[in-house]
């Protein structure tokens, strides 16, 4: 395990599972694309009231 | 051709096979009240103990004696699958209502299991008396349960762990709700649905965790309220650590952390698949997903710029963080509240109600942890509407074709646009009905909508209706109604179907 450990590379770690970090950031990214256009929309009801 | 069908009467092999593979759902039952047991050694809440060890015990002697007597190598059929989730979803929160009720955390046997039902479920609406006194161990079974019931799903963990034939495993994931289609092996299906489930958990558990510390939690409090947040956040439950729901923080973190686990919560299992598997454009091509954005974003403007009108919310940060964050809370089903029920009931306009009873009705996607009608079925009963005001408008030879995007192109078939649409009607029925009870018990037209549309939607969102003092009979219809949500209503009327063949023809 410990020399497991030792040849452990965050670089192919990052290249194995690229699509699994992308696509959490995919998933997460959405998430932050609805709270900004709420966000905007919020803003646009006080700027028109 | 409904009078020439003829039901083939009840043997006590269908009888079989249902308690069979019963017996596996106990076994998982049991194996969930064993483990907060972990969390009782580590708050030293040794007096709990007893009680997670006396349900688990009955959870596995009664797996061992259905396992046992009733032992079949026969495969289901689709009827089996169908009765066997609805017993199941009444068997399990059975079980677990036991430690609840035990540790006297409840004021009575109904009320534990109406919390049962309501953590199994992912609904969320609670008659605990006193959330903020409750001991930990017995507080982190509440979230676990939603957590292996709604957000992972006591079949899948049944199949993944205890799998048997193909077939058998096919049906019983249709009668939890669930689609099939991720990987050819079901097994295997099971296993992604937990990894992608645990996955989100350890990731929700860190923004929780974050969000709690930034607000001045020390960090073991602010790590035992982000994992039971994060656990029902991505259920889509709304358990809470506290009896004032996300509003004892106060924080703007701590809700950007609930409304990031409570989206993805409700998107589709097939799309986290492809996602997390390569196909990152899927997210914005997908039909359930714009739907869902779409409605999403629509009833959170209305709902603001009503709160706006009606001058209580002056700010553009607190029509974000009551406005649009109740209405997400709402769509995806979860039930984390901002505002105090008491406002919902008294201070909010009937309007921005009614949007959010809406919201709940509708739900969040098909084959997530989310309840209610699903916005896949929406976005599929819409296309056809439109469909057919083309078809009524093009010369008659003219031939309208319709297809959907998800996940892959789909023909929008004449059987997805029926399998949709009686789901839909009986949703309508049955919240029909439960408001109409609601109403009978002396409460207001819309907090009965309201209240009716959270426990049949799995939301847990509440107006003050539910509470230890309300009626039996009312705790008893929520009950209900948080069960058939569960299971989209079909196989309830299936169950009713397979009683009342017994009942009239016999078990043969």
């Amino acid at each position: 395990m410990i020399v497991g450990l030792r040849e452990f590379s965050l670089r192919e770690f990052l290249k194995k599972n690229l699509d699994l970090i992308t696509g959490i950031f995919a998933e997460i990214g959405l998430t932050v694309l609805v709270m900004l256009l709420s966000f905007a929309l919020c803003l646009l009801i006080l700027i028109f009231s | 051709m409904w009078g020439a069908m003829v039901l083939t009467p009840l043997t006590k092999e269908d009888l079989r096979i249902v308690g069979f593979n019963l017996s596996r759902i106990s076994y998982v039952t049991g194996f969930v009240l064993f483990l907060p047991i972990i969390v009782a050694i580590f708050f030293n809440e040794f007096d709990n103990i007893p009680y997670f060890l006396i349900g688990s015990a009955i959870s596995f002697i009664l797996g061992s004696i259905l396992y046992h007597f009733l032992y079949t190598q026969a495969e289901m059929e689709l009827k089996h699958a169908l009765v066997m989730a609805a017993v199941a979803w009444l068997f399990a929160p059975l079980l677990a209502s036991i430690p609840i009720w035990l540790s006297g955390s409840m004021a009575s046997p109904l009320d534990a299991c109406f919390e049962s039902i309501s953590g199994f479920t992912g609904t969320g609406l609670t008659l605990a008396p006193d959330i903020d006194h409750m001991s930990r161990s017995i507080n982190f079974l509440r979230h676990f349960l939603q957590f292996m019931g709604d957000g992972i799903g006591i079949i899948v963990i049944s199949l993944s762990i205890l799998g048997r034939t193909e077939m058998s495993s096919v049906l019983a994931f249709k009668g939890e709700a669930k689609e099939v289609g991720i990987r050819p092996s079901i097994v295997r299906t099971s296993r992604i649905i937990i990894g992608i489930g645990v996955m989100f958990l350890a990731i929700g558990t860190a923004l929780f965790t974050v969000a709690g510390i930034q607000e001045g939690l020390d960090p073991g409090q602010a790590f035992f309220d982000g994992l039971n947040h994060a656990m029902t956040g991505y259920a889509t439950g709304g358990f809470t650590v506290h009896s004032q729901s996300l509003l004892y923080y106060h924080s703007l973190w701590v809700e950007v952390a609930a409304i990031v686990i409570m989206i993805i919560g409700a998107l589709n299992f097939n799309l986290h698949y492809a996602v997390l598997g390569g196909k990152r454009s899927e997210i914005l091509r997908n039909l359930e997903v714009r739907v869902l954005l779409f409605v999403m974003v629509a009833f959170g403007f209305l709902v603001s710029s009503n709160l706006f009108s009606s001058g209580l919310y002056p700010t553009a940060e607190s029509l974000f963080r009551k406005g649009f964050f109740q209405v997400i809370s709402a769509q995806t089903t979860t039930g984390f509240q901002t505002v105090p029920p008491v406002h919902l009931m008294l201070v909010w306009p009937v309007f921005s109600i009614l949007i959010l009873s809406l919201a709940m009705l509708l739900g969040g996607s098909a084959n997530s942890t989310s309840g209610g009608i699903k916005m896949l079925r929406v976005g599929v009963l819409f296309k056809s509407l439109v469909n057919e005001i083309k078809r009524s408008l093009l010369p008659r030879s003219a031939v309208v074709v319709g297809s959907f995007h998800h996940v892959e192109e789909t023909p929008l078939s004449d059987k997805i646009i029926r399998g949709s649409a009686v789901i839909a009607m009986g949703y309508l029925i049955l919240f029909t009905m439960g408001t109409m009870l609601t109403v009978l018990h002396g409460y207001g037209l819309e907090d009965s909508m309201f209240e009716t549309a959270s426990a049949l939607g799995n939301v847990g969102l509440t107006s003050g209706i539910t509470s230890p003092s309300m009626s039996p009979l009312l705790k008893v219809t929520y009950m209900f109604l948080m069960w058939a949500g569960k299971l989209e209503v079909i196989a309830v009327f299936v169950l009713i179907g397979f009683i009342l063949l017994a009942l009239r023809r016999g078990i043969k």
